[in-house]
């Protein structure tokens, strides 16, 4: 990263949209999460008895996670290409659109030399994360506000209505 | 849904609210502002802490901005100038807009100095440029806009943008070749 993307991420964590999420919040009401939790599961058990012969790795529910069927066509995915190889964001979205996702943004990642692709998603939307990591075969599915604390620099990229994020990196050089 | 043709006043406005917008006017003009900075100070550390400052005094002074009285370009530079003096007289730069935002000073590497003063060599190309030449070479080849959104932008036309550019880059390929044969 350059000081100019540094600074800019300075700045976008210090606007004013951005600074209000960092407000301490209460502590989580843990009935409720675990109640979200445990309905979390029961649905994501629901789908793998009905799908059969699909086999859906899904990451731990987060708390606050809504709790919806996965509808392609509502899912907004936005793809980030994180290496230098022109066009592999394009081929993603191709390949995804194909199978029915709503395409968002396909653009440049924050840096072009990430080895490994990796999908994040936000809030309420890890189950139609996993399936995309599943049809896209990327292992690392993570929700959106771990990776910078401050401000997510591949959930600004991507854009403010964005549900899913994949992050290309040069293991889908190929 | 901030589009890439939206006008610098649009931007501004809608950075009140909306923090992509007030990226993209940060990415529009950071690099350009970071060279008239390294130029006037001669000092690329001391360019960047002014940049960082008057960006943020720029985002803490968003509601001050009135497209009546002045266009957003204009704007920025005059709270950069405005930084510029306060340094002059204080022998420091001011950090008052950082620390009410909370941004730590940004440690630069040898990287961050050589682009800061990659910025400087730019801005010297340009700034010999009429006004009107500079504003389309600039919109053009440093903010890769096409020509219609130039020329939107600037309520002329395309052709003229066209033209502009294109001298605007003859001139400036004929100073850099009698550079190289001093």
């Amino acid at each position: 990263m350059t000081v100019f993307d540094r600074l800019e991420a300075q700045l976008l964590a210090a606007h004013p949209q951005h600074a209000r999420r960092h407000v301490p919040r209460p502590a989580p009401r843990r009935i409720v999460a675990f109640a979200a939790a445990a309905a979390a599961v029961a649905v994501i058990a629901a789908a793998a008895l009905s799908a059969g012969s699909s086999s859906t790795s899904t990451p731990a529910a987060q708390p606050g996670d809504a709790v919806a069927p996965v509808v392609p066509g509502k899912t907004t995915v936005a793809i980030l290409n994180s290496t230098r190889t022109p066009g592999l964001a394009g081929q993603v979205a191709t390949a995804l659109a194909k199978r029915g996702w709503k395409i968002g943004s396909v653009t440049n990642g924050p840096d072009q030399s990430k080895k490994s692709s990796c999908i994040e998603f936000t809030r309420g939307h890890a189950a139609a994360a996993s399936q995309i990591a599943d049809q896209l075969g990327i292992e690392t599915v993570r929700p959106a506000d771990t990776v910078t604390p401050v401000v997510d620099i591949y959930q600004r990229l991507a854009g403010p209505a964005v549900d899913v994020i994949v992050v290309v990196g040069a293991d889908r050089a190929r | 849904m901030i589009v890439s043709s939206s006008s610098d006043e649009a931007l501004l406005l809608a950075a009140r609210r909306d923090a992509d917008a007030f990226a993209e006017f940060y990415r529009r003009h950071a690099r350009p502002l970071a060279g008239f900075l390294v130029r006037r100070t001669g000092d690329p550390e001391a360019a960047a802490d002014l940049l960082a400052e008057t960006f943020a005094a720029a985002l803490s002074g968003l509601g001050r901005f009135d497209p009546a009285r002045g266009d957003a370009v204009a704007w920025l530079y005059g709270i950069a100038r405005h930084q510029l003096a306060r340094r002059a007289r204080r022998g420091s730069v001011e950090e008052r807009a950082r620390r009410r935002l909370r941004m730590e000073r940004l440690e630069l590497t040898d990287d961050d100095l050589r682009a800061l003063e990659a910025c400087d060599d730019a801005t010297i190309a340009l700034e010999g440029l009429p006004p009107d030449q500079r504003a389309a070479v600039h919109a053009r080849v440093v903010q890769e806009q096409d020509y219609a959104a130039i020329a939107a932008a600037s309520g002329s036309t395309e052709p003229a943008v066209r033209q502009r550019v294109s001298r605007g880059l003859a001139t400036l390929r004929s100073r850099l070749a009698r550079e190289e044969h001093r």
